[in-house]
């Protein structure tokens, strides 16, 4: 990663680790929106997509982009910048405006699918959207409908939940319905033009990757500083071996779901379809994330478990977040089902040059209507 | 990279010829005539330089060249050994006759070496040596027992690692490396088999055996620190992630030919750990290449890699229960894998530093100790 990378992630932590305090996240699971958290975030430029540098509004390049994911986990951020930047890098693919504040994208789960009818110079909307990050707060859902036998990104404007939700960390997931609801022209992209809805989940797959990266992280160095304060039998925990050796594991599980992560940004960002790429790694991220948490509160005992303590922050993310786009059960049958089409004499060239197996590396979900 | 299909090609070729096969062995196998004609090729002792026999490549090509010959099964042992370890090792520390005479006849895949660490009393604390080389006129007089030497009854020359001062005077300090003629006077080599009722790994005997002074490696009393240099040569390769490989390949070929469901969940985890392992092994290449030695990464790799190897014979009995049980004539390829793997599982997690000692080495990584 570049130096101005570096910059930008370090300052974001720095920013992200001052503002979240106690209060702010037991407000927040309250139901407030973290006005101040966001105003902070956004007018330090993190919630922009955009290259300001550059002239023609192109975006940051994928390194970055992932690398800020990767510090909204590390620092359980409890704003949806993933989401918004992602929903910004879906708008600007599709050539449409990117509105001010908070945004997500959807689908999220496979099984939605929207459709998309002209009337007159307008559209109708209509389907269902489950589980909307932080839906009620949203300034707008950006969505990809079926339009025929193509596809449209959609910008949804200030959309109301039909029933509100929440994941294991509290962070908001809502629902909505759509029966024939109206956009406007400048709402909707050309059709055919922007990532298709397969396209954007794995993009989501590998963001929600890094965040976890950063989560993971987060919950080994808090376990590490924790081993080696606490004291029984009259010394640090951190100094018996039953300790070590379970520390070790997961700074393992750590090192492995952030190598992944490293590769497969490099693979996408390469331009390619990096279909196994994004799989493999959420599907080792997401499995990574079940050890970590078990170890973490393992060696962090009773304290752990309280509220108070600032663990079950990260921990309850990564619960959550490994369920997200795609549990690791459900990319290892996508690339058992990919590799089962390859055949077993060509799995070592599959997997050291996934490029040259384009038309089995593609990003496409089964997808239940 | 055009280097992985050099590689692919000549191993067909050989294929073709029939002098190799890819099978349950895998890369176990001896052959002289297969690693003279690798050498042949410019793949043994890739990385040294060229006064030496060597080829000057990169250490990401000697990983690209490892990788291709581990994970299709070619019988590389009769220079595998040398050219992973014993060559480093004589290139960092060894005198300048040392290399002279040795490095050349490797990288020509004519030298077959084994190594001299284990003994009965020393597995995993391998300082309590008590092999004992002592001074004598022109050289040193070498009395002791080397265990679980592999390859040691089809090995020219052992490094053999010795204690040269008492662990009393000096436990870390006391000990040294040296180059040995197994052909010595005074050696006996006697082949000791494992469960599987193989004969591969042997006890070394040593009575009274004159070393001359110039086959002394790097300087007396510098063994420990060569010895760990030497172990991440020996724990940062491919060949401890893709032992069993094989089975892999046959359990996803069976997959592709029979049935779908659960069993591509099984078989597609397996494949997104095989694929984050690789790409960490790659970055521990370009570690290698920059001039950074690996130590710790070496450990994680290998600790993550050996219970991937070890899972997955049980992953292909979950698949195909009645594999286990089927004739050998119903099912060949598949259980042969399948009862290889199985039988062997058990050493991996043990040749070349235990799981116990590696994941020591990452909490003291991590400060813990």
């Amino acid at each position: 990663m570049s130096e101005l990378n570096d910059m930008v992630v370090e300052s974001a932590t720095r920013l992200f680790s001052d503002a979240c305090t106690a209060e702010l996240y037991d407000g927040l699971e309250g139901g407030d929106w973290p006005v101040d958290l966001w105003r902070l975030a956004t007018d330090t430029g993190l919630t922009s997509v955009i290259d300001t540098e550059s002239d023609g509004g192109r975006c940051l390049p994928l390194d970055l982009l992932t690398a800020l994911a990767r510090a909204a986990g590390a620092t359980a951020a409890p704003i949806p910048i993933v989401e918004t930047l992602l929903g910004q890098f879906a708008l600007n693919a599709a050539g449409l405006a990117v509105p001010e504040g908070p945004l997500a994208f959807g689908p999220v789960l496979t099984t939605d699918v929207l459709a998309l009818e002209r009337r007159g110079t307008d559209w109708l909307l209509s389907g269902d959207l489950h589980r909307i990050p932080w839906g009620r707060h949203l300034h707008a859902i950006v969505a990809v409908a079926r339009c025929g036998a193509s596809h449209a990104t959609v910008c949804i404007p200030r959309p109301t939940p039909s029933s509100l939700g929440q994941n294991y960390a509290g962070e908001p997931r809502d629902n909505f319905s759509f029966d024939a609801w109206p956009l406007v022209a400048a709402s909707v992209g050309e059709e055919g033009r922007g990532l298709d809805a397969d396209t954007l989940y794995f993009h989501a797959a590998l963001w929600r990757s890094a965040q976890m990266a950063g989560a993971m992280q987060t919950a080994l160095d808090l376990s590490l500083r924790y081993s080696m304060e606490r004291e029984q039998f009259g010394r640090p925990i951190g100094k018996f071996q039953a300790v070590q050796q379970q520390m070790a594991m997961m700074a393992s599980q750590v090192a492995a779901g952030a190598a992944a992560v490293e590769a497969a940004v490099a693979a996408a960002a390469d331009g390619h379809q990096a279909g196994l790429a994004v799989a493999a790694t959420k599907a080792r991220v997401s499995e990574a994330a079940g050890h970590v948490v078990a170890i973490s509160h393992q060696v962090h005992g009773a304290m752990g478990f309280t509220r108070e303590h600032a663990l079950h922050r990260s921990t309850r993310r990564l619960m959550a977040w490994r369920d997200e786009f795609g549990s690791e059960a459900e990319w290892s049958a996508w690339i058992g089902r990919t590799v089962a089409g390859i055949g077993g004499d060509q799995l070592w060239a599959f997997v050291t040059e996934a490029r040259d197996f384009q038309s089995a590396n593609r990003f496409r979900m089964e997808r239940h209507a | 990279m055009a280097l992985r299909k050099e590689v692919r090609i000549f191993l067909g070729d050989e294929e073709k010829q029939g002098s190799w096969a890819p099978g349950p062995e895998g890369w176990a196998g001896f052959d002289r005539g297969f690693s003279k004609r690798l050498a042949a090729r410019g793949w043994v002792g890739m990385t040294w330089p060229k006064k030496y026999g060597g080829h000057e490549r990169t250490a990401m090509e000697r990983h690209v060249v490892t990788e291709e010959l581990l994970s299709a099964g070619a019988p590389v042992r009769a220079h595998w050994v040398a050219d992973r370890q014993s060559g480093p090792v004589l290139l960092r520390f060894g005198t300048e006759r040392q290399r002279e005479l040795y490095l050349p006849r490797i990288a020509k895949g004519e030298c077959t070496f084994c190594i001299g660490m284990s003994e009965a009393g020393s597995g995993s604390d391998l300082a309590s040596v008590r092999t004992r080389a002592v001074p004598v006129e022109g050289g040193w007089r070498v009395s002791g027992a080397k265990l679980w030497t592999s390859n040691a009854h089809r090995a020219h020359m052992m490094i053999l690692f010795a204690r040269t001062a008492s662990v009393e005077e000096d436990r870390r300090g006391g000990v040294s490396q040296f180059l040995v003629d197994l052909q010595s006077p005074g050696i006996t080599i006697n082949g000791i088999q494992n469960l599987a009722g193989e004969s591969d790994f042997n006890e070394v005997v040593f009575d009274e055996v004159f070393i001359p002074e110039d086959m002394l490696i790097g300087t007396v009393g510098n063994g420990w620190n060569q010895v760990s240099s030497e172990l991440t040569y020996e724990r940062s390769g491919p060949d401890r992630w893709l032992s069993t490989y094989f089975l892999l390949r046959q359990l996803v070929a069976h997959t592709a030919r029979k049935r779908g469901g659960s069993s591509h969940v099984a078989t597609g985890r397996l494949v997104a750990h095989l694929w984050t392992l690789q790409r960490m092994s790659l970055s521990i290449a370009g570690m290698l290449q920059k001039g950074v030695t690996p130590y710790t990464e070496a450990a994680l790799v290998k600790d993550l890699g050996t219970g991937f190897e070890r899972e997955i014979p049980d992953i292909a009995r979950m698949v195909v229960p009645e594999l286990a049980r089927l004739g050998a004539d119903r099912n060949g390829v598949l259980q042969a894998a399948l009862e290889r793997a199985t039988l062997h599982a058990p050493s991996f997690s043990i040749r070349g530093g235990t799981r116990e000692i590696l994941r020591g080495i990452i909490a003291k990584s991590m400060g813990m100790r």
